[in-house]
């Protein structure tokens, strides 16, 4: 068939349609369909790793097995069926080099892990797709596998050294920088969730080490844009258990696409729950999602927002419910302080019914349906939310609304029943070593650089690239920087790095992770890194022993390991030992006497902790809803709309996209979906400007440009366009056109007003 | 370094690969799955192919089709058990695409069955079509490996 009919023919249809563009439309072709022989299977006798998912918050077990090449399993015919679990995807088996020698792995969804039972997404199931294999030049050529330098400055070439000369070329650097202007002067952007131990090593590193307290988190500049629940709770710590996704009556999701990001959890509650016909689904986002759609389809409500006016809506909610005489009394009056401040808040006339929908754009019944929802699953709700509130300016005012909305109603603490952000990445930080004192007036190391100030930084298991705000305008003088990168991969920091140390991942060394609902395991090393390649706090022992800084004589993951757990009371316990005997389940925090409650705030946790909210005095706060007083959403973002920049953009996360997409080119399943990225557009918006499907777009912000595929659709409503965040090719990532400002829980910001117009 | 899709392409077919992938497809015997006089475009035909225990769906899209088969080009037939873990998919005709209710993967038969959404990792295995005498035959299996299986021998 000819292509361009063929291309035509494939862009008709349905709403949830990625597109292909025409170069990809080209590559659509025979080459890639090969069909296997014979996929050789784990034989009984293979050695058995346990992991967990390298990738999301929901962290799904998996095991690795590792056996000789020849010497597996030849099975023929159909040997299992459906739901099993016992299906060996052919994506899951690779070759690798383990002890030097070549040798097969078969990395498979763990049936024993109570989190997944088996299951797996898209994004995990390629995870045997990303290993370093002998096998492929590919992947060989983009793995960074030994120490890199500029000697002499950022003209010459990145040149192989040894790990022991790139340690004393980064020590001298920061010795000197440091003397010279102060240890706020080095810059640290870390990936937060990085395997645990890296974290700490670093933090300590940066804090006590060298004293410094310029620092961002990968996506945020100060605050781990939790501030909006921990207000309530006196932590940000996700309080719900994976079982609630099957029991709970109704899921109310503002700004999170679990199906997308969190899909095993989507998963249990769709298939056990919402399809049965058990539960309901309110699904509050400005884009109409499979997720949405789904939660039609079965009852429930997608109610889509117009970005930036969650605090209105959530206000609005609050004062139907209190209007109604309708909130849970009883924990109100036993555990609930601040109530009077709520009452008096929402009296504003913008948190009416009619102020709402005019503000929110969400129709009248659609918010009575909502209030008729909530009001009937009172105390069996689960109240979620995450990026698509924390990265727009008001993100403490929606984060706090939403979850006083879940408080009055009761639903915290039962099962089924809770308000919690749902979280994007496993949680990697169990110790938090103490600032330096001049962190106090050094927020936003953003300005330190613009101020030039900052003059080195260590970009640290984070593509510095990719994850910061308007980067049209800080690349350029984070490139100027004395830059050090650890990663794994050869990225766009390469072209400005003046050190490289490669970094031993997943499966290469042992590391630890833990689940958005609370359980620590230890992933286990399977296989040889790379050349030279070490585990990142390695990197760290290595520069603090040049620079001659005391603590930092880890010599084995335990060790580091160790010394994070005594500072944690919900941890302590948990021994490496008992952690590897813990396998796939591993063991929850918080642990006392070798018990963990299964929800925070929960009966079971107050018998346990003889507390049951982490605040000071046992109590939920809500006072601070109070500065909603002052929301204004046309401040802000919207007041930034205006007839050059008539449009609102937001962001959004891929299903088959993992954060900036390092590992996104290894696996076929996610790149043959979305091999570039595509603004969603609504017809109308599309229409004023010339715009077709599949055609090149740029976007244009105040801020800066980055490009897109057009996807002409109703999934946003007028008005309203939006992308793929961190889709990584370095033209079409969205940060080029973000906000600087962070926002009010000191996160990024990725709506911003834009214009967007074809190539 | 952002590899090129051509370049990812030859590394999953030819020098990662974990297991032997020499034929472009795997031959198999040519069992008869339908008659062009009774094909209706967008109505399904259930069969199961290689062996009773893998059934697949033939569709006639009606209008020209990537690998397409017959007069127009429009005929094509896929592994009905979902890549992701092996509910059978189900044929929906206002979407034109095949449906997995178990987790919602949505894979389109006009584009080789790639999967657009949802958990699966890869397309459905295509099953290879020819047509002799006014039916047609499925006789091999292209790309990937039926649910269920270690071969699709
Ligand atoms: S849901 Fe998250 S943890 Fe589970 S397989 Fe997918 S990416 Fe991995
Ligand atoms: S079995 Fe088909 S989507 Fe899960």
């Amino acid at each position: 068939m000819d292509r361009r009919k063929f291309l035509k023919s494939s862009l008709v249809g349905s709403g949830v349609l990625p597109l292909l563009t025409w170069e990809e439309a080209k590559a659509f072709s025979l080459d890639a369909e090969k069909s296997l022989e014979a996929l050789e299977l784990p034989p009984d006798d293979a050695q058995v790793f346990n992991l967990t998912c390298q990738y999301c918050m929901v962290q799904c077990g998996y095991k690795a097995y590792v056996w000789e090449p020849g010497k597996g399993k030849k099975l023929a015919g159909t040997y299992t069926t459906p739901l099993s679990g016992e299906w060996v995807h052919p994506s899951f088996v690779n070759r690798v080099r383990k002890d030097g020698r070549e040798m097969m792995v078969a990395i498979v969804p763990d049936r024993e892990c109570v989190i997944n039972q088996g299951d797996y997404s898209v994004r995990g199931g390629g995870n045997a797709t990303t290993l370093y294999t002998p096998r492929s030049p590919e992947i060989a050529a983009k793995r960074l596998a030994y120490p890199l330098v500029r000697l002499k400055g950022k003209d010459s070439p990145l040149t192989r050294v040894s790990w022991d000369e790139a340690a004393a070329f980064i020590a001298e650097r920061f010795a000197k920088l440091k003397e010279q202007h102060g240890p706020d002067a080095l810059g640290l952007v870390f990936g937060d969730w990085l395997w645990t131990l890296p974290t700490y090593a670093i933090l300590k590193f940066w804090f006590k080490g060298l004293g410094s307290s310029s620092y961002a988190g990968n996506g945020w500049f100060f605050d781990e844009e939790s501030a909006g629940i921990s207000a309530a709770f006196g932590t940000g710590t996700r309080s719900f258990t994976v079982e609630d996704f099957e029991t709970t009556k109704l899921l109310v999701t503002a700004g999170t696409n679990l199906q997308a990001n969190g899909s095993i959890w989507w998963h249990r509650f769709y298939l056990k729950n919402l399809a049965p016909g058990n539960a309901k689904h309110i699904d509050i986002d400005p884009r109409r999602t499979l997720q949405a759609q789904m939660a039609e389809k079965h009852g429930g409500l997608h109610l889509q927002i117009r970005p930036g006016t969650d605090p209105i809506l959530a206000g609005a909610l609050i004062r139907l419910v209190l209007e109604r005489d309708a909130y849970d009394k009883e924990f109100v009056k036993k555990h609930v302080t601040g109530f009077d401040r709520v009452v008096e808040t929402v009296r504003d006339p913008k948190f009416s019914l009619e102020s709402a929908v005019k503000t929110t754009g969400i129709p009248r019944e659609k918010i009575l349906k909502a209030l008729e929802l909530l009001l009937e699953n009172k105390g069996q709700t689960m109240l979620l939310h995450e990026k698509g509130l924390i990265h727009q300016m008001a993100a403490f005012e929606a984060q706090h609304a939403y979850a006083v909305l879940g408080i009055l109603l009761g639903n915290v603490g039962k099962p089924g029943a809770c308000v919690s952000r749902s979280g994007g990445h496993p949680k990697g930080t169990f110790a938090w070593p103490e600032e330096p004192p001049s962190r106090a007036e050094n927020l936003n190391i953003y300005e330190g650089l613009e101020k030039g100030k900052v003059k080195a930084l260590w970009a640290y298991g984070s593509n510095i690239f990719k994850q910061l705000p308007t980067l049209s305008r800080f690349r350029p003088l984070m490139e100027k920087t004395f830059l050090v990168v650890s990663d794994r991969i050869h990225t766009e920091m390469d072209a400005a790095a003046d050190v490289i140390l490669p970094a031993a991942t997943w499966g290469e060394a042992d590391l630890i992770l833990a689940s958005e609902d609370r359980r620590v395991r230890i992933i286990q090393k399977f296989m040889d890194p790379p050349g030279e390649a070490r585990p990142d706090w390695e990197h760290v022992v290595l520069v603090a022993e040049k620079m001659g800084i005391p603590g930092f004589s880890w010599k084995s993951p335990r060790e580091v390991w160790d010394e994070i757990r005594a500072q944690n009371d919900w941890i302590k316990e948990m021994d490496w030992d008992s952690l590897l005997k813990a396998g796939t389940n591993g063991l929850r925090y918080p642990m006392v006497n070798g018990k963990s409650p299964e929800r925070l705030y929960s009966d079971e946790m107050e018998a346990l902790l003889g507390r049951r909210f982490f605040t000071k005095d046992n109590k939920v706060h809500v006072e601070k809803f109070a500065v909603l007083k002052d929301f204004d959403p046309r401040r802000y973002e919207w007041g930034e709309v205006n007839a050059r920049y008539p449009l609102m953009a937001i962001d959004f996360r891929l299903n088959e996209l993992w954060n900036t997409g390092y590992t996104y080119w290894d696996n076929p399943g996610a790149f043959e979906r979305t091999p570039d990225a595509y603004l969603l557009i609504n017809p109308l918006d599309a229409r004023a400007r010339g715009i077709k499907n599949g055609q090149w777009v740029v976007l244009e912000s105040p801020y800066g440009k980055c490009k897109a595929v057009a996807r002409v659709t109703d999934e946003v409503r007028p008005g309203v366009v939006a992308m793929p965040a961190l889709f990584p090719k370095p033209d079409q990532e969205f940060n080029y056109a973000t906000r600087p400002t962070p926002t009010t829980d000191g996160s990024v910001d990725t709506m911003v007003a834009c214009e967007v117009y074809g190539v | 370094m952002v590899v090129s899709r051509r370049k990812a392409l030859v590394y999953l077919g030819v020098a990662g690969a974990p297991v032997a992938m020499r034929k472009v497809f795997a031959q198999g015997e040519r069992v008869k799955v339908a008659d062009l006089a009774g094909l209706v475009p967008l109505q399904p035909v259930s069969f199961s192919y290689p062996d009773e225990g893998s059934p697949a769906i033939l569709l006639d899209m009606g209008r020209p089709t990537y690998m397409g088969v017959g007069p127009k080009k429009s005929i094509v037939a896929y592994s009905a058990l979902c890549q992701h873990l092996g509910c059978p998919t189900a044929f929906d005709p206002k979407e034109k695409l095949l449906v997995c209710p178990c987790h919602i993967s949505l894979y389109d038969p006009a584009r080789g069955g790639i999967c657009l959404e949802g958990p699966a990792i890869s397309r459905l295995p295509r099953i290879v079509l020819e047509v002799a005498g006014g039916s047609v035959y499925a006789v091999g299996v292209a790309y990937g490996l039926i649910y269920g299986r270690a071969s699709n021998a």
